[in-house]
């Protein structure tokens, strides 16, 4: 029979397992990707009207016959590095809480790269053109450890003991590979309208592992085959599609709009697990594994972008974009949420230009309580962009971007303290692995969560040639 | 409107240039005349488009694809016509955009004044109409400046121009140089026409260190000393814990003004600081109560009555009158606030869009002015945000039958009253499930739009002469559902600490919370607060002369002076060009309580009091916030020196001043200068030294609580060309005071055992401020500061907003200032900031002090960004 608090535990370690992308916050929604052209990037993620880089058409497909060109293709890519910083509530002499202090730190590199490619054609005062893209859609890659130390002899300059390390380590994408059509119409001399479509199926699959290792001392401070490590594995696979529509107009030589609407998609979700448990006092070994299947959905998108190039000393262009991502869709535990995005580049000299950019954008951390109840904590990630452009010919362009983006939130220890109460394994009545008595091993909840620091520095690159 | 005119001049004869093309008019198929390709052409098109027409033909060089052969094959065949694109409110602008930015710039400090000013710099005032209160309105314009101008418009002399200004007998350069963009003197430069602004920000920011330690504060059950009960160590028993505050949460203002001229107007302004209620959850009811707006109608050309004005506003809207005594309403306050130079009043009536919450007024008001009299008279009625008693269940408690209420306030945060009763719920259930405390429930808790409150003033002047004028000010605020009441001091202990064990924290100084105003106390009920008050100025050759004096209505006469509590300032400013001399006197009484209030003072009201010192021995320590954004002064008696020196082109000495006062609640005496000296051996040089120094000190026995700040400061300060800047700033500071436990208490828990004499604490600070043009369109601003403090604060003044540095650490920040159109601005700022706190006193989670386990540092990191876009039309 297994002990009603390592069921909790895990329980909670099953929910939280799937806590693993980028960020390990964003296992389930993954981390959003978007466009991977260098030049949307530096200017904030904005590229709704997007008549310069073959990329545009991933943001909108409208895009395609906005630009004024019989084909294009562009390669990006792109590294993130993240940082996580968790940290535990602190109280001072006077039991009040004061502040949180540090006790993981987790810095991981990830990379990806994205493609476009297109071609059109003029006839008359019409344009149609096709084309075809592949970008990874949601990251779900992550890693995190932490360790658990007992704090011996840190006033005496001492280092304390190791008793275990915990893990978890996910791998995945969930991909798009989009075709696209467009078709434009010149209605004046600086005046047309386009209309897109996008077609984009979706496929991926996860695999993640959360483990826990005691350590070698602990192991030969309470003896071998006491302390029972524990490994929960998951495997999900995502497949379907998604439909969007886009319109790009170009009002005249100073503004221009784009829009697309992407429809709610909801896609199968195959997920597979395990459960691992060492045998451990009066308790058998545990192996136990489960699937089942489940509607992921994708929630309804509609944006809309406004284009300003004034004339300025230095060539500028200026987009403002609003998002709105539809998560009631999901759910009623979620809340529709709005993003915006501003991005402006100057050429401060001839072919040298500056870009600069801003975004807000609204996530959701997902945590499924031990009961079944769902708790959903809307999450905002500011973003600052920069970036230029290498000249390399009329048609070819590096282009370079940079992102840092951070966020602050509160989220549930990933791993509880009960679960190295050694106590539970040597059926003792005093610690073996702990230095006092005082020390109370209770899993942390909600009245006391992380706060957790996260930040994002991104760095992309793409190559697009168009003639 | 914007106009465009073309103006062809006849470079060569008329049949010339019929045979050329006009590479500022053709369009692309008369471009495809010349020998060059359709690329080339298209890009001459997007030159012309997209940065600038062309002022001669060599400007097609900029064009990367028209090399020099080209250009020298069309050069003959093509001609520049002059092309002026005229738009008077943009050529406007551009003439005032470094007064523009520098308004900017300083609206942290002025609050909503910048809108005022820049309207008036967009659509001027006629100098030969305008009023001494209009002079003396404008920033860095004296009443001396004032009179040289209006005693030569008395004698009907008129003013034609920026020279003959100039030329006004007693007008300072310093005066001149700040009052010419301001007013026009035969045309105006733009006529009545439509004008907006729009304005979005984004800004995350962190709470200060006060309402930080605040919102941390716990709620705990008394007898956690005892090892035989768990210490709960909730996060969640704090405000900070329950309302989760450990997130990015932005503060958000979106502003829109419109005007035609300076004759109607009308704005909205919405902000939604960190923590509030989401807009989109509120119901439009609310939005419109937590939202600023107002539509006004202003004439300087009334009929009938030779230059009088005429001010009409309905909405938000300010008053200020005299020296801020009996009326000027803002939720800010500022230290020092002369009413000259940068610290300036604006005097009347004017429309509100400032984040002024609590202390605005929302109604109508209307001012008419004639140079020899004026009056104002508004009314108010408006829902204000209260700290209120209230019961174990979180009601409001009665008293005759109406609330109970303890005080104004302006909240850090202004949470909802559901939410919070739900927080002080769970709060009083921790705190009642020990042994008792002498109060062991929530009893005085902010209540957002608890008060109702209806408020009408006026005031009344005559100017006899120029430069002379006597005033009377009156308010009267209204409470129809609440009385307020304040226990004496004695019982106010009471009514504040939560436990008998900490009533020695509560001391003198707490006079000043006792000094609140009462509408119920034995000897009256009533449902109103009044203040009246007189003030007077009056210019004597380079003499300018100014007081006020205030009473607030208690128990005594209204017709009576000096039988009720009082507030009097009187001040002299002498001028001369390359010299100013201020002398300011200034007394409040203890229970001077006027929260619309906002003159001189040192410090604001509060300060030092448990509600800032100890807010962990208060029954609720979100009272604190009555100290923190208290916007009133507190009760001193004090003569202050102010003055500027500038010997010649190589040394100045820089805003210096001198002050020594008493703070009244507890009769500390107080002396502080400052003093500055600035040696510029060549214009692109500048070596600056300051020098600060306080003292503070009780008349006492033993000589306790003397401490003694002193604060070096050397800059180097290099004006380098196009504008780019750069500076080199190094602060030293000393702190000497009696032995301070958190400070000089060895790292182990426990009392000192040796004797402490006096503590010095040391800090200093190095930094690096940058600015680079890289044109005219686009500015690049940052700084590197790193500092050490050991329990001293530093300060630093961003690019727009002050910052405060505590501890130890370093920060960075980087600002970005683009002119993305003629009418379009982006501003992007981002700041890093990683400090370390206090090992004292931090432990483990989980883990008994006397553990052994301490935390050596904990260590904070803040990211800050702000984005603000603007369109001025």
């Amino acid at each position: 029979m297994i002990n009603k608090h390592i069921l909790i535990i895990l329980a909670m370690l099953f929910v939280l397992a799937g806590l693993s992308a980028w960020s390990i916050t964003d296992s389930y929604f993954g981390n959003r990707y978007g466009v991977l052209d260098a030049r949307s990037q530096a200017m904030g993620g904005t590229g709704l009207f997007d008549d310069m880089r073959p990329a545009g058409i991933i943001a909108n497909p409208a895009n395609l016959t906005l630009m004024d060109k019989g084909a294009g293709l562009e390669g990006a890519v792109f590294v993130n590095r993240n940082e996580d910083n968790r940290a535990v509530p602190l109280y001072n002499s006077f039991d009040n809480y004061i502040d949180d202090a540090i006790y993981a730190s987790n810095i991981n590199f990830y990379d990806d790269y994205s493609g476009a490619a297109f071609t059109a054609l003029q006839l008359g005062w019409a344009r149609f053109g096709v084309g075809a893209y592949y970008k990874p859609r949601l990251s779900f890659d992550g890693n995190y450890q932490e360790q658990i130390r007992n704090n011996r002899n840190t006033d005496n300059d001492g280092y304390p003991e190791m008793v275990a390390v915990n893990t978890i380590a996910t791998e995945g994408r969930l991909d798009q590979a989009s075709a696209v059509a467009s078709m434009g119409f010149r209605l004046g001399d600086v005046f047309d309208v386009n209309l897109g479509l996008d077609y984009g199926l979706l496929f991926g699959d996860t695999a993640s592992s959360t483990t826990i290792r005691w350590s070698q001392w602990a192991i030969d401070t309470v003896g071998e085959g006491v302390l029972p490590d524990y490994t929960y594995t998951e495997h999900t696979d995502l497949a379907g599609h998604r439909l969007k529509g886009g319109l790009g107009i170009r009002i005249n030589e100073n503004f221009g709009l784009g829009s697309t609407y992407a429809l709610k998609s909801v896609l199968d979700r195959q997920l597979d697990y395990s459960i691992q448990q060492d045998a451990w006092l009066g308790h058998a070994a545990m192996d136990s594994t489960a699937s089942f299947s489940e509607d992921y959905i994708l929630p309804t998108q509609i944006s809309l972008g406004l284009n300003y190039q004034p004339r300025n000393i230095m060539r500028t262009w200026f987009n403002f974009e609003v998002e709105m991502v539809r998560f009631s869709e999901i759910s009623t535990h979620y809340q529709d949420c709005l993003n915006f995005a501003a991005g402006v580049e100057h050429h401060i000299q001839n072919r040298l230009p500056l870009r600069l950019g801003f975004s807000s954008e609204n996530s959701y951390l997902r945590v499924v309580e031990p009961d079944g109840a769902v708790i959903a904590k809307k999450i905002i990630t500011p973003t600052i962009t920069g970036g230029s452009s290498v000249f390399l010919a009329d048609n070819l362009h590096l282009d370079l971007g940079i992102g840092y983006s951070w966020r602050e939130y509160e989220a549930l220890d990933l791993f509880g303290d009960s679960y190295y109460n050694d106590k539970l394994y040597t059926g003792s009545s005093t610690y073996q692995l702990w230095p006092n008595q005082y020390i109370v091993l209770t899993d942390r909840g909600w009245e006391n969560p992380d706060k957790v620091r996260e930040s994002n520095v991104s760095l992309s690159a793409s190559l697009s040639v168009s003639w | 409107m914007k106009k465009l005119l073309v103006l062809l001049f006849a470079l060569l004869c008329l049949g010339q240039i019929a045979a050329k093309v006009d590479l500022n008019t053709a369009d692309l198929e008369e471009l495809l005349q010349l020998p060059i390709t359709e690329k080339q052409a298209r890009d001459i098109l997007d030159y012309r488009t997209y940065i600038s027409v062309f002022s001669d033909i060599y400007e097609l060089r900029e064009i990367p694809s028209i090399d020099q052969p080209t250009l020298l094959r069309i050069k003959d065949l093509a001609v520049v016509s002059l092309y002026v694109e005229e738009d008077e409110v943009a050529a406007r602008r551009e003439e005032i955009r470094d007064l523009l930015e520098r308004l900017d710039s300083n609206e942290g400090a002025s609050e909503g004044m910048s809108d005022v000013w820049q309207d008036y710099l967009m659509t001027p005032q006629n100098v030969n109409k305008m009023h001494f209160d209009d002079f003396i309105s404008l920033p860095n314009v004296s009443g001396v400046d004032a009179v040289g101008i209006l005693k030569r418009t008395a004698q009907g002399d008129t003013i034609a121009d920026m020279r003959d200004l100039r030329n006004s007998p007693g007008l300072s350069y310093y005066g001149y140089t700040n009052l010419r963009s301001y007013v026009f003197y035969r045309e105006p430069p733009v006529k009545n026409r439509f004008m907006w602004d729009a304005q979005l920000e984004y800004y995350t920011r962190y709470l200060e260190e006060g309402a930080h330690d605040m919102y941390h504060e716990s709620f705990l059950r008394s007898d956690y000393g005892s090892s035989s009960v768990t210490v709960p160590n909730r996060k969640d028993l704090s405000y900070w814990g329950w309302f989760n505050m450990d997130e990015v949460n932005p503060d958000l203002l979106v502003k829109l003004r419109a005007r035609y001229g300076n004759n109607y107007k009308a704005g909205w302004m919405y902000y939604s600081p960190k923590g509030e209620t989401p807009l989109r959850e509120k119901g439009p009811a609310e939005i419109i109560a937590d939202s600023k707006f107002f539509a006004g109608y202003e004439n300087t050309e009334l009929p009938l009555l030779n230059n009088s004005r005429l001010k009409l506003y309905l909405g938000h809207y300010r008053a200020t009158f005299g020296e801020g005594l009996v009326m000027e309403n803002t939720d800010f306050y500022s230290a020092r606030k002369t009413g000259y130079g940068f610290s300036k009043r604006i005097l009347g009536i004017t429309p509100d869009l400032s984040r002024t919450q609590e202390y605005s007024l929302r109604g109508a008001a209307l001012e008419i002015t004639h140079p020899w009299l004026g009056v104002a008279a508004w009314v108010s009625q408006d829902n204000k945000d209260a700290v209120a008693y209230v019961d174990r269940d979180g009601e409001i408690v009665q008293e005759n039958g109406k609330d109970k209420i303890f005080s104004y306030v302006v909240p850090t945060t202004r949470f909802g009253n559901e939410d919070l009763r739900e927080a002080e719920a769970w709060f009083n259930s921790e705190l009642q499930s020990g042994s008792p405390y002498a109060t062991d429930y929530i009893n005085l808790a902010y209540r957002k739009d608890a008060l109702r409150e209806t408020l009408w003033g006026t005031h009344l002047q005559v100017n006899p002469l120029i430069g002379t004028k006597l005033g009377f000010t009156t308010y009267t605020a209204l409470y129809d559902n609440a009385y307020f009441v304040v226990p004496d001091w004695n019982d106010l202990k009471m009514l504040l600490v939560r436990d008998s064990y900490y009533y020695p924290k509560f001391k003198m100084i707490d006079a000043e919370i006792a000094g609140l105003y009462s509408t119920l106390t034995d000897s009256y009920a009533r449902n109103y607060r009044r203040v009246l008050g007189f003030d007077g100025q009056t210019v004597i050759g380079n003499v300018s002369i100014q007081g006020e004096y205030a009473e607030l209505s208690v128990d005594g006469s209204d017709f009576k002076l000096g039988d009720d509590p009082k507030a009097y300032l009187l001040s002299a400013y002498t001028q001369f060009d390359n010299l100013y001399f201020l002398t300011l006197f200034r007394h409040m009484d203890l229970d001077f309580d006027n929260p619309y209030s906002n003159s001189f003072s040192e410090h604001e009201r509060f300060n030092d009091t448990i509600i800032e010192k100890n807010i962990y021995a208060l029954t609720n320590p979100t009272l604190a916030d009555i100290y923190l954004n208290a916007p009133q002064s507190q009760p001193e008696h004090g003569i202050y020196f102010e003055t500027r020196y500038k010997f010649d082109r190589f040394f100045t000495i820089g805003r210096s001043y001198l002050d020594i006062w008493e703070r009244l609640a507890d009769a500390r005496r107080s002396v502080r200068l400052q003093t500055e000296l600035e040696f510029r051996p060549i214009y692109q040089l500048a070596l600056r030294a300051r020098f600060k120094t306080q003292t503070n000190r009780y008349d006492d026995y033993a000589d306790r609580g003397v401490s003694k700040t002193d604060e070096y400061t050397f800059s180097v300060r290099t004006f380098l060309s196009n504008r780019d800047f750069l500076e080199f700033e190094y602060r030293y500071n000393t702190v000497l005071s009696p032995p301070y436990t958190s400070l000089t208490n060895p790292a182990v828990p426990g009392n000192n055992t040796m004797a402490g004499a006096m503590t010095l604490m040391t800090g200093d600070y190095i930094g690096v401020n940058y600015t680079h043009n890289f044109n005219a369109n686009l500015k690049v601003q940052g700084s590197l500061i790193y500092w050490f403090g050991h329990g001293i604060s530093h300060w630093d003044w961003e690019d727009m907003e002050i910052d405060f540095m505590g501890d130890k650490g370093m920060k960075a920040w980087v600002a970005l200032h683009s002119r993305i159109s003629r009418n379009m601005y982006l501003s992007l700022k981002f700041r890093n900031k990683t400090y370390q706190t206090q090992e004292l006193s931090i432990r483990q989670y989980n883990v008994p002090v006397d553990g052994e386990n301490l935390y050596q540092r904990v260590e904070h990191k803040e990211n800050t960004i702000r984005l603000s876009l603007e369109y001025r039309y």
